[in-house]
């Protein structure tokens, strides 16, 4: 009886407009009404539908005739001895056999690979030691023990080891992002000491500017660390740069840098902060929830985007799991969302294995962070070890042992080495280079790359050798720019952030590197009571005598030739109302733009013994007339931090409001300005800067790009513009772990005529001819030893000999160049 | 996801050519995305071959354009509320259809048109341009933690190119370097997770379309053969040509001789405009969105696949108008009232318009009073906020509006001179009958090309649909 009303009932029901979705439909209804019995490991009755086979097999449904299906008749069944699921349970709803009622009639479509069976690998949990097989003739390289063993096992021969040039171009590479100077491969390919490779890989890693300055690539597409990008627009972003480069620069330990990433200082906040764009957002994407899957994907290799809109259907990970995830970050009480649907439950504060322990749920929010920075970097917590030594080998060897390397449920192709180089790295301390390190001294690593012929994922995987990796955007162009003395100059940001926080990033990467620079010297020399000290003798002077109540609006330049004396720190300190630009010798220190804070700027690098000019441009920013002043005052310090001097009224300052070109140069003729008015002390009104100075009222400014001088800007250190883009550099508007392995058409098209390339050819064929103009040969010669670290082939010579032309020109140089560049042996890593 | 025994594998109506894809061996890397299905037995059959997208960017008042309401003329004192229309309404050639002055040449042509008056934003919120673009590019709202294609690159992925040389997806008119979006602009105008291959070939400036083209400045076709002939020469002798099967050694060849191919190729000269006869160049030069559309024709008749042209994006420029809205709204319509008008003649003329969809759209419209939609939290972005009209500067539509935005189709087998949905005749002017969604006009679009909405692909081990969540319904009425 009640069976029939219920047929008739979905009969009438009206169509459901849409196709199924097995996915999103039907899985969750099989999951949670059928398979706890028969699914998994349970068959009750016989009958289990892990798979589409499976359930074809049991005979009870019928593809495409609903109505005719015993499952249907069951589920949709009143009768207490047949009904499914059984009586002591909750029927299915009405939308749900509607659903499976269209399943059904769609012919059944399932999941390529989808199975209710519980996965067949489970990845450890737990660090695992490694018993290491047997030295093979005197192989003792850990790695090459287990590989070694690893070829037995599988019948696989013996690599084939590369020779010493093209060791140290994949090297230098690959630990440093730079090709090895033909000098340096001269030398260390004449080099007769056994270990010289050894003692290469060590001294490739010593040079932490260059390692910093490459890895800076990977990290950042893993962080989503960019000097401009979406959500900076409205604050919803916020740059590591200073943070990363310099726990690079350091070499952090790995611990240590998981640590400051999940429970950050502001420097390193921008990584658990997100990417938030102005307006609603999706609750998948909310900040919170991006935490979990950015902590989940970059540091555990567990994908949790699945399971941020419902429990996934392709791994363990739930829907609660990764909104408690979610919650250790949350700052306010977080609702669950299914699908962006709320269910009014509350996510409460945990990580994901708790048999390492687990967060204080009531906790406040930092000590949150910090109870799981504890659990992530805890000693028993292998999944973070394996997670980054994957990845590493993957950098080294072009494919991980586990692969893809964000999939770390996937089975390793050994679990021996992964467990091992993970083990390893915690032993030695979480040392990142430790690890490089090893892998690089590995035969595994020094082996001739294996061809890739088949990329079909069906079959398992055998190791068989390094595969060929291809460079990214930034050794691309650091290969081209470092072969060719083509550096270019830094970009106009670089040096300062712009209201949105975007760009600034040399300025960054020196404050890292402050504790080397004089930087950080000046910083910890100056205090409050010393710039007090210098305030008391200086004067606010401006063009007129009443502007300390009315100035006309506008522009005044000022210029004061002084003397100033000999210091180990030259500072000059000022204020303005409004604003000032200073200059010294004609170079730009730097500006200051308020009267009641001040302005230390740097001047010892342009300070010239005797006679000096500081010249300044003023600016009264009002409609109105309205008081202005300059308040301006060199001053000397000693190597500790003494107050040597401050510059005495040597000069006089002159002004005009017009401004005229070099006006702020040495050799400018100012004969014809005005002389300015002192208008009195730094104590005097409007401004009272003495009266309310205190420690908060002064910053410095350094000159950064003077401090960068002419060092070359690496390709990671640049904005990401359209020929990086072209080239593979994502935006880091998602996190990436692979960049693109090939070349497309679209990226050869402006490799083969883009402006880009072009004028970076001219200028290289310009300083390539500057060096030889005479000898093609030679040129030929150390083009082929700088770009692909081997000399030319008699035909290689030949065919360059033609492109040169006789006599050699700037075309045919430009032409050679572009050609021995786009190579695919230049572009690959072998 | 595959599809089981009975249901067929992806039927495209074209067979995808190969040539430009980079290497067949690519789609069976493991971390290239693989295409799960696309299937659609009672979809109407597609009759478009190629896509031409004329982008409104910077939200473009319906009512000032496709959408005419009660109209009054600038007055001092007049107050806001009274204002929906700053411009009377004219007839066009179909009966039921008035649209607003300014746009007379598009009137003419309006009985080869679908017009859907119901074209509904999502309410984001406080309202950022480039998210809504996003949106509309692309189906998805951002951020996503897959990168999300552009509607060009699926049609490049899925498609692929008519003619081998020539790019499946061009992009015409939108300049990044300065713009205070760029980097919100960059990040939808991608083919994201497809890869690099199926992204756009961006041609900034469409009267420099065919320098993108060229040899570099500078360098004769003799000289760049030339050039060309050495590489290939020195890859012969490379010895990285001992591992002549390493794929990606072959297909970096293989991309760099399809680059030489389309650079070297006749086709290449549909870019150039210099070429076009100066009668028909001066029908369509309104500026750069007028030349843009004489590209894109162009650019069809030679065998592109999808083209965007914009009338371009850029803060508080063209359609932005946060002030002096009637004032620039005039002159927008200027710009492309003429140049559209012609595109459809030309592309009817030339028998291409039946193969042909040309949709013109916009990321939201306008309103004089509402920001958002009725009843949204969007802060109020209007740069000339006034009780009553006092200047010029006042008059014209300010806020940013989300529930009822016009979108007009031509030829690729829609209906002509279809009038589809309404907007209340009075404010608020939302959707009143047979609203339309992003995601539903984008199955809309991909169905008339021969698209299942349905269309995925795997990624990360996830389906990564066409349309959002695989859920986009054809609007069937729109189909001829």
């Amino acid at each position: 009886m009640g069976c029939t009303l219920l047929a008739s009932i979905l009969w009438q029901a009206p169509a459901i407009a849409k196709d199924i979705d097995f996915a999103h439909d039907v899985v969750p209804i099989l999951r949670q009404r059928c398979a706890e019995c028969h699914g998994g490991s349970e068959a009750e009755g016989g009958f289990s539908l892990n798979t589409r086979a499976l359930l074809l097999e049991a005979d009870v449904v019928t593809p495409r005739q609903a109505d005719e299906s015993r499952i249907l008749e069951l589920v949709t069944s009143t009768d207490p001895d047949d009904q499914m699921p059984p009586k002591d349970r909750d029927r299915l709803t009405e939308k749900e056999m509607q659903l499976l009622k269209q399943w059904i009639d769609d012919g059944l479509p399932w999941e390529d690979g989808f199975t209710f069976a519980e996965e067949r690998y489970e990845p450890p949990l737990l660090p695992r030691p490694v018993e290491l097989p047997t030295v093979m003739e005197g192989r003792s390289n850990p790695i090459d023990r287990i590989i070694d063993a690893y070829r037995v096992e599988y019948g696989l021969p013996r690599e084939v080891p590369i020779d010493d040039a093209a060791f140290m171009r994949r090297l230098t590479i690959d630990l440093v992002g730079l090709l090895p100077a033909p000098e340096e491969l001269e030398a260390f390919v004449a080099d007769d000491a056994v270990n010289k490779r050894q003692q290469l890989i060590d001294q490739t890693l010593a040079k932490d500017r260059d390692y910093a300055e490459h890895w800076i690539t990977f990290w950042s597409d893993l962080l989503r660390n960019a000097y401009a990008g979406t959500g900076f627009i409205d604050g919803g972003r916020k740059q590591i740069t200073g943070w990363l480069y310099g726990a690079l620069l350091t070499n952090m330990p790995y611990n240590l840098f998981v640590r400051e990433l999940i429970a950050p200082s502001p420097e390193s906040e921008g990584f658990i902060k997100g990417i938030k764009w102005r307006g609603n957002v999706n609750s998948s994407q909310a900040p919170e929830i991006q935490f979990a899957q950015s902590v989940g994907q970059v540091l555990l290799g567990i994908n949790l985007k699945c399971a941020s809109c419902h429990d996934s259907f392709i791994d363990r990970w739930t829907l609660d799991e990764t909104y408690n995830l979610a919650a250790v970050f949350s700052s306010k009480p977080l609702e669950v969302h299914r699908c962006d649907v709320p269910s009014g439950r509350f996510a409460e504060a945990a990580w994901i294995f708790p048999e390492l322990g687990q967060v204080d749920k009531q906790a406040e929010q930092p000590e949150r962070l910090r109870q799981l920075a504890d659990l992530m970097t805890h000693p028993d917590n292998g999944r973070l070890t394996r997670t980054i030594v994957n990845r590493l080998w993957q950098r080294m060897m072009g494919r991980g042992i586990v692969d893809p390397v964000d999939a770390m449920q996937t089975e390793p192709w050994s679990a021996d080495l992964l467990d091992y180089l993970a083990l390893n790295l915690q032993q030695h301390n979480y040392d990142l280079k430790q690890t490089l390190s090893l892998i690089a001294n590995s035969h595994a690593y020094q082996a001739q790359a294996v061809a890739i012929e088949d990329h079909s994922s069906s079959e398992q995987f055998v190791f068989q050798g390094p595969q060929t990796k291809r460079m990214t955007a930034e050794q691309f162009l650091d290969a081209i720019w470092q072969s060719t003395r083509t550096w270019s100059d830094p970009d106009g940001n670089a040096f300062k952030p712009d209201g949105r926080g975007q760009g600034g990033q040399l300025a960054a990467v020196l404050q890292a590197e402050g504790s080397q620079a004089r930087i950080k010297t000046v910083d910890h020399l100056l205090t409050g009571d010393l710039i007090r000290e210098v305030l008391q003798q200086s004067q606010w002077v401006w063009s007129t005598p009443d502007a300390a109540t009315v100035a006309p609006p506008g522009v005044a330049h000022f210029r004061q030739t002084i003397e100033i004396p000999d210091a180990p720190h030259v500072l000059i300190v000022t204020a303005a109302d409004n604003s000032a630009e200073v200059f010294l010798n004609g170079h730009r220190l730097g500006d200051s733009g308020a009267y009641d804070r001040v302005v230390i700027l740097e001047a010892t690098e342009h300070v010239t013994s005797g006679t000096n000019l500081i010249a300044v441009r003023g600016k009264n920013d009002t409609d109105q007339p309205n008081p202005a002043g300059l308040l301006l005052k060199v001053f000397g310090l000693s190597e500790d931090g003494k107050l040597q001097w401050v510059e005495s009224e040597s000069g006089q300052w002159v002004w005009s409001a017009e401004t005229h070109s070099g006006w702020e140069l040495t050799d400018f003729d100012a004969s014809s300005w005005e002389t300015a008015v002192v208008l009195g002390d730094a104590s005097m009104a409007p401004w009272n800067l003495l009266a309310t100075f205190d420690d908060s009222r002064y910053a410095v400014v350094h000159d950064w790009k003077s401090l960068w001088g002419d060092r070359p800007v690496r390709a990671a250190l640049r904005p990401h513009d359209q020929l990086q883009a072209t080239l593979g550099r994502p935006n880091r508007e998602q996190v990436v772990s692979t960049r693109p392995s090939e070349l497309t058409t679209l990226e050869a098209i402006s490799l083969a005529n883009g402006e880009d390339v072009s004028s970076l050819m001219q200028h290289a064929a310009e300083n390539v001819l500057a060096q030889n103009r005479d000898d093609p040969d030679e040129l030929i010669n150390s083009l082929f030893l700088a770009a692909l670290a081997r000399p030319p082939s008699t035909i290689e010579h030949q065919v360059s000999l033609g492109l040169l032309g006789e006599p050699m020109t700037q075309d045919g140089v430009e032409d050679l160049l572009w050609a021995v560049f786009m190579l695919p042996e230049f572009h690959l890593i072998r | 996801m595959q599809l089981p025994n009975d249901m067929s594998e992806l039927e495209t109506r074209r067979h995808f050519l190969k040539t430009l894809a980079a290497s067949a061996t690519a789609a069976m890397m493991s971390s290239e995305p693989r295409l799960l299905r696309a299937n659609d037995a009672q979809a109407p059959a597609a009759k478009a071959d190629s896509c031409i997208l004329l982008w409104m960017g910077g939200g473009m008042a319906a009512p000032d354009t496709f959408d005419p309401k009660q109209y009054r003329p600038f007055e001092v004192g007049t107050p806001v509320e009274e204002i929906i229309s700053t411009f009377p309404a004219i007839d066009t050639v179909v009966d039921n259809i008035k649209i607003t002055e300014g746009l007379e040449s598009i009137a003419s042509v309006m009985d080869r048109a679908t017009l859907v008056r119901s074209h509904v934003q999502a309410d984001l919120g406080n309202i950022l341009h480039s998210r809504h673009q996003y949106h509309w590019h692309t189906g998805y709202v951002p951020p996503q933690t897959v990168a999300a294609p552009h509607i060009g690159a699926w049609m490049a992925r899925v498609l692929g190119p008519i003619n081998p040389v020539i790019p499946p997806f061009i992009n015409i008119g939108q300049r990044i370097e300065g713009n205070g979006e760029a980097q919100e602009l960059q990040a939808f105008t991608t083919a994201g997770f497809l890869g690099n291959e199926y992204g756009p070939f961006n041609i900034p400036d469409p009267s420099q379309a065919a320098r993108a083209v060229r040899p570099p400045q500078g360098m004769e076709m003799g000289r760049f053969q030339n050039r060309f002939q050495a590489y290939q020469k020195l890859v012969k002798e490379s010895p990285q040509g001992q591992y002549a099967s390493d794929f990606q050694q072959e297909s970096m060849i293989r991309s760099m001789e399809n680059a030489h191919r389309l650079l070297e190729s006749k086709h290449k000269d549909a870019f150039d405009l210099s070429l076009e006869p100066k009668e028909s160049f001066e029908k369509y030069d309104t500026g750069r969105f007028g030349q843009g559309c004489l590209l894109a024709r162009r650019l069809v008749e030679s065998g592109a696949r999808f083209i965007e042209v914009t009338t371009e994006y850029v803060p508080f420029l063209h359609w932005d108008t946060h002030e002096n809205g009637h004032t620039t709204a005039a002159r927008m319509k200027q710009e492309i009232d003429r140049p559209i008008a012609q595109l459809i003649l030309d592309l009817e003329q030339r028998g291409l318009l039946d193969r042909t969809l040309v949709v013109l759209a916009s990321e939201f419209s306008r309103d004089m009073i509402i920001e958002g939609v009725p009843g949204s939290t969007a802060n109020d972005q209007s740069r000339a906020k006034t009780e009553t009209l006092q200047e010029m500067r006042h008059y014209g539509l300010h806020r940013h509006f989300t529930g009822g935005t016009s979108v007009l189709m031509f030829g690729g087998g829609m209906q002509r001179g279809l009038l589809y949905g309404a907007t209340a005749p009075e404010r608020p002017c939302v959707a009143i009958t047979n609203p339309v969604t992003i995601t539903d006009l984008h199955a809309t679009i991909f169905t008339a090309m021969g698209i299942s909405p349905k269309t995925a692909f795997e990624v990360e081990r996830r389906p990564f649909y066409v349309t959002k969540d695989g859920t986009g319904q054809p609007v069937l009425d729109l189909f001829a």
